[in-house]
């Protein structure tokens, strides 16, 4: 094969592997910090893709500018959520832990169904459309911001944790939450802080995607299911690693779905899914704690 | 003291339904009465298809459900995935008959068998993972089988769907009579009541409640941890696949997104979730409340507003699981309880007050 | 010992309760039943109209098809009592929503049962019109499908179930004989040196339609480069199009649902796959959505389709009049031109009503079985332009109207206008071969 095709499926790959990582990062976040698996993220994606939609339909501004409403709106439902729904599973048993998100996504995707009908539509303006050109292939531009904006989201958690004094205290509860409140972190306040920044991540995701995809009640299904396979391969908590998931997961896709059979794409990525669950629990950066406490 | 502990007797006795023997045999009565309401049910509804069709799927639902709170319920391993089992069940059974013949009485012992190596296999390779990522995995397990279902389209027509003949016959499995596929369901879910209640007083039930509790402290007291996951997620692979055999039978056209769909899996289970899991009775309880509920609301709101059905069924399912984890029959019953044991204490009190 | 015996009251007094409920339950949905039947509004209340059900996906991911063809069917029925009826008696629709396949059994059997219809109409989807049809089978009542395209609908040998629409084959076949008869001599090669390559959503409405491109592809010659299947749901198409592309074609051949078309053009774009054509074939391709989703990369796009808009030339002058009275009746309720769904239930259900219903006014499923086998229209009878011959019940394809056909339709200034066959034609083809997208800047 060529060297111009070969790259352009890497880049390709690499292009909705930064996609998926950008999607994923809240998830893991949350799952990191509180030990949820929100099973309703895909949800809070099709929303968030859905606030962009009405805002651009009713200002006609260009997506980009309307990304700080769109992850405000996400921060004041995740908070919520939190209070609504969250909050009461948090320490609960695990078919309350599991269910309340399953029950919340079924929930979000059929009022969407109901409020805005099965339709799809699309964000039209210039920026959907623009194409950057280099090495002889070419991208699409609304791609190219998504995954370079996941890349410097993610630095910014990273930084975020490290260093700043909110960040110390979602660290020392993830290691320890008894320590953590006895020495004055407000628990409760931590994990609704955590659950807000979540969805308002997955806000910069449903506002960068706006533009380059179709946007229906449904479209959140699958966006999310390869959420929870890049976490999970990722390491599930681990901001890094929902980037080096992310982008190795759309590898394998684009790779498989051209080597192998498109229509297979999603089983091979599964298969690498169960691989991991089986022999690598802890994911490729996973955190310690994870298979002490994340896998009960 | 013997006196107290006499007395405290005597009023269990009593307590426990006024002086055990009229209880058990009311207890015996109710249980015959409803086993005659439910075998009388199909007959009185023989001229009304279309309630009959909704109290066959009641069944179905019901048993699909029943199994899947064998390995959810009893085992506290929450799966994800069960439309698989339901969709190679109802694939084997139906490509035995339409390809080579065989007659679906036959062809769904196949189904069962092929369940059951792929339940093997699943809870082998799950071994290790509980809770949410159990789930995860088994949503993977799940979207594996369907789409390949949908990819080897020359073996089962993929999403074109797979036709079964319409030729009625006993050894086709195929009934002119909607009161046979009545029956037919009926028969599964009792029989998947049967193994429930079995469970409730085997050792195997035992173990997978010591399991569902605490995997690592049931291990550490020497109960065979992993016999017990293997036994309940084959057992419940293996009914469930018979459900699928029969529902092919039933419907006569098969199709991927829907007979293997992580829908159907989540429905088995938040029925179950629904109307109690870890008991005998509670996913059949779901059943009977879920299944027309979602009829009638698709026939209520139906053309008023789309997805206004599941809508509500979601909303319900957080409410439930939020506020009466155990599910609607466990909570109805601790609240009876909780009132009978209010009771049972006022007459112990007077008693002894009496014997003082 | 005491905590054992407590436990044993605990699990009695459960069962106690949970049986009595169930048998109050249980007792109650028995006495509703047996008194239901006195309650059933049932077709003997009003003998002086015709009731004729209806069946489509009006809620759910297919709503938006489901409305539009209830919609035509509605216009058919208005236009008909206006004219007072069939012999004298108007027409009530029971109307019965259908977003997926059980909700069709139930629905179907609520419709003969409860409302004792003889005759139902439907039903947008193939997959809803393959268990609907099979309910109304097995109660001796008429199955009247406007829409449905898979071919094994009428495989099922039914003898009250006919199909007034074409059939996949017929529909993503007629992508490829395009190819072959219009495409291949307007860019001056033979069929043989045509390269096509085919790509197919895999659900139902793609894989039935995608086996018909190829079929056809085969039996014209046609040199296939690349045949692949994807699912309507996934997130991206780039591995499917850089795999067409490496293939090289002249022409694509696309079979997609719905959101999927959206997303494949746009990544045919942004990948720069040039081809010379590009024919879709109805579905996710024809519908106004996915232009106004696209702009003006959407020009110039072929799709093998319903006949929507069919030159009037084409048509016998009562067909044409229908056309124009359909046309300006859709736009009224609607407020767009009507789609070729909605011409196919206009279409199909006025054939019902004007030739098959006045000579079986009692909706008796045998005499309507004879009226509708004893039609033989001419193309140009219908409004749509299609004609009229069904299938009889001894041979295979029974009940499907062979004198359906497909056109092709194409994507110009926002608007689909019928290209091809000439005599259809309201518009010369344009664009062909197509510019590259370096070109269309």
């Amino acid at each position: 094969m060529d060297g111009t095709l070969f790259l352009q499926l890497l880049v390709s790959g690499l292009l909705i592997g930064g996609v998926y990582a950008l999607i994923s990062i809240g998830l893991t976040l949350i799952f990191g910090v509180m030990r949820i698996v929100n099973f309703a993220h895909g949800e809070f994606l099709m929303l968030s893709m859905f606030a962009a939609f009405w805002l651009f339909h009713f200002t006609g501004l260009s997506p980009y500018l309307l990304a700080p409403l769109v992850i405000l709106l996400l921060f004041a439902y995740g908070v919520a959520i939190y209070v609504l729904v969250i909050r009461r599973t948090i320490g609960s048993p695990m078919v309350v832990q599991i269910f309340a998100t399953v029950g919340l996504g079924l929930f979000m995707q059929n009022a969407a169904l109901v409020l805005w009908s099965g339709d799809f539509r699309t964000i039209q303006t210039p920026a959907s459309t623009a194409l950057l050109r280099f090495a002889g292939i070419q991208v699409s531009q609304s791609m190219m911001i998504a995954s370079l904006v996941a890349i410097v989201i993610a630095l910014i958690l990273f930084a975020f944790m490290a260093w700043t004094y909110p960040g110390k205290a979602i660290r020392a509860t993830v290691q320890d939450r008894v320590g953590a409140q006895l020495m004055g972190v407000n628990i409760d306040r931590v994990f609704m802080m955590t659950f807000a920044i979540g969805s308002a991540l997955v806000g910069i995701a449903g506002a960068l995607l706006a533009p380059a995809y179709p946007i229906f009640p449904s479209v959140g299904a699958n966006f999310g299911l390869a959420s929870f396979v890049v976490v999970v391969l990722g390491g599930m908590g681990s901001m890094t690693g929902a980037l080096l998931g992310g982008f190795l997961i759309g590898v394998v896709e684009t790779f498989s779905g051209f080597f192998i059979d498109a229509a297979l794409k999603q089983a091979v990525y599964f298969l690498v899914f169960i691989l991991v669950l089986v022999f690598r629990p802890t994911g490729l950066l996973g955190q310690r704690g994870a298979e002490e406490i994340g896998l009960k | 003291m013997d006196k107290l502990r006499n007395i405290i007797g005597k009023n269990q006795a009593q307590g426990a339904g006024g002086a055990g023997a009229p209880a058990k045999a009311r207890d015996l009565r109710l249980k015959l009465g409803v086993l005659a309401v439910l075998l009388l049910l199909p007959i009185l509804l023989q001229n009304e298809p279309y309630y009959q069709e909704i109290l066959t799927f009641v069944f179905l639902w019901g048993a699909m459900s029943g199994a899947w709170n064998i390995v959810g319920g009893y085992a506290g391993k929450f799966s994800l995935g069960h439309a698989a089992f339901f969709g190679i069940g109802a694939y084997t059974s139906g490509l035995l008959y339409t390809k080579l013949g065989i007659s679906p009485w036959l062809g769904m012992f196949g189904g069962m068998l092929l369940s059951v190596i792929f339940a093997l296999l699943i809870g082998v390779v799950t071994l290790r993972l509980k809770g949410k990522f159990f789930a995860l995995c088994t949503i993977a397990f799940g979207m594996l089988v369907e789409i390949m279902a949908v990819y080897l389209r020359g073996v089962t027509g993929g999403s074109e769907g797979l036709l079964i003949p319409y030729e009625p016959g006993f050894w086709n499995m195929t009934f002119a009579s909607k009161v046979v596929w009545a029956y037919i369901f009926l028969a599964l879910m009792l029989g998947v009541y049967g193994v429930s209640r079995w469970l409730d007083k085997s050792a195997l039930g035992y173990r997978l409640s010591a399991l569902r509790e605490d995997e690592d402290a049931a291990e550490a007291l020497g109960v065979n941890t992993l016999a017990g996951k293997l036994s309940s997620i084959t057992i419940s692979a293996a009914i469930t696949a018979l459900g699928g055999s029969l529902f092919a039978q039933y419907f006569l056209w098969l199709e991927p997104n829907f007979c293997v769909s992580l829908d159907l899996s989540q429905q088995f289970a938040l029925i179950s979730i629904i109307g109690g899991m870890g008991t005998a009775i509670g996913p059949l309880v779901g059943a009977a409340i879920i299944t027309p509920l979602q009829i009638f609301l698709r026939a209520a709101f139906g053309s008023a507003a789309s997805g206004m059905s599941m809508m509500i069924y979601g909303f319900l399912l957080v409410v439930v699981v939020l506020y009466m984890p155990k599910g609607i029959v466990v909570e109805v019953r601790d609240r009876l309880r909780a009132r009978r044991t209010k009771a049972v204490a006022g007459v112990v009190e007077r008693e002894v007050s009496n014997v003082a | 010992m005491g905590e054992q015996k407590s436990g044993m009251k605990d699990i009695l007094s459960t069962h106690l309760f949970t049986r009595r409920q169930i048998l109050a339950g249980a007792l109650g949905a028995a006495a509703s039943a047996a008194v239901g039947p006195f309650f059933i509004k049932s077709a003997f209340a009003a003998s002086d109209e015709i009731r004729i059900g209806t069946i489509f996906p009006m809620t759910g991911n297919m709503a938006f098809g489901g409305n539009e063809g209830f919609t035509g069917t509605e216009i058919a029925r208005q236009i008909i009592n206006e004219k007072g009826g069939i012999a004298g008696r108007q027409i009530t629709f029971v109307k019965a929503d259908a977003p997926d396949q059980t909700a069709a059994t139930n629905e179907m059997n609520r419709l003969i049962s409860r409302e004792g219809v003889k005759l139902v109409i439907g039903s947008f989807s193939s997959a809803i019109a393959f268990t609907a049809s099979a309910v109304a089978e097995r109660n001796r009542v008429i199955f009247w499908e406007n829409h449905g395209v898979a071919d094994a609908i009428t495989r099922r040998g039914f003898k009250y179930l006919f199909k007034s629409d074409i059939n996949a084959t017929g529909t993503g076949g007629g992508a490829s004989n395009f190819a072959a008869r219009y495409l291949a001599p307007k860019l001056g090669v033979k069929p043989k040196d045509l390269r096509v390559a085919i790509a197919w959503e895999d659900g139902t409405y793609g894989s039935s339609v995608g086996k018909g491109i190829e079929s056809v592809a085969i039996d014209r010659g046609l040199k296939i480069v690349a045949n692949e299947s994807y699912s309507a749901k996934t997130t991206d198409l780039s591995p499917v199009i850089l795999k067409l592309k490496a293939a090289e074609p002249d022409v694509l051949l696309v079979a997609g649902i719905g959101s999927d078309a959206v997303l494949f053009w746009k990544q045919v774009r942004d990948l720069d796959l040039n081809v010379k054509a590009c024919v879709a074939t109805s579905g996710g391709w024809g519908v106004p959505n996915f232009a106004q989703n696209l702009g003006a990369s959407a020009e110039g796009i072929f799709s093998s389709d319903f006949p929507t808009d069919v030159n009037p030339r084409a048509l016998t002058p009562e067909a044409a009049a229908m056309q124009k009275e359909f046309i300006t009746r859709f736009e009224a309720a609607k407020g767009s031109r009507p789609t070729g769904n909605a011409y196919l239930a206009f279409a199909g259900t006025m054939l019902l009503f004007q030739h098959v219903l006045p000579k079986a006014p009692t909706l008796e499923p045998e005499k309507v079985q004879q009226a509708a086998l004893s039609l033989d229209l001419l193309e140009g009878s219908m409004a749509n332009g299609c004609g009229c011959k069904f299938i009889p019940p001894d041979q295979e394809d029974a009940g499907r109207n062979e004198r359906a056909f497909s056109v092709v339709l194409q994507w110009q200034q926002g608007k689909v206008e019928v290209v091809w066959p000439e005599r259809f034609a309201n518009r010369d083809p344009i664009m062909v071969p197509l510019p590259t997208w370096s070109a269309r800047g």
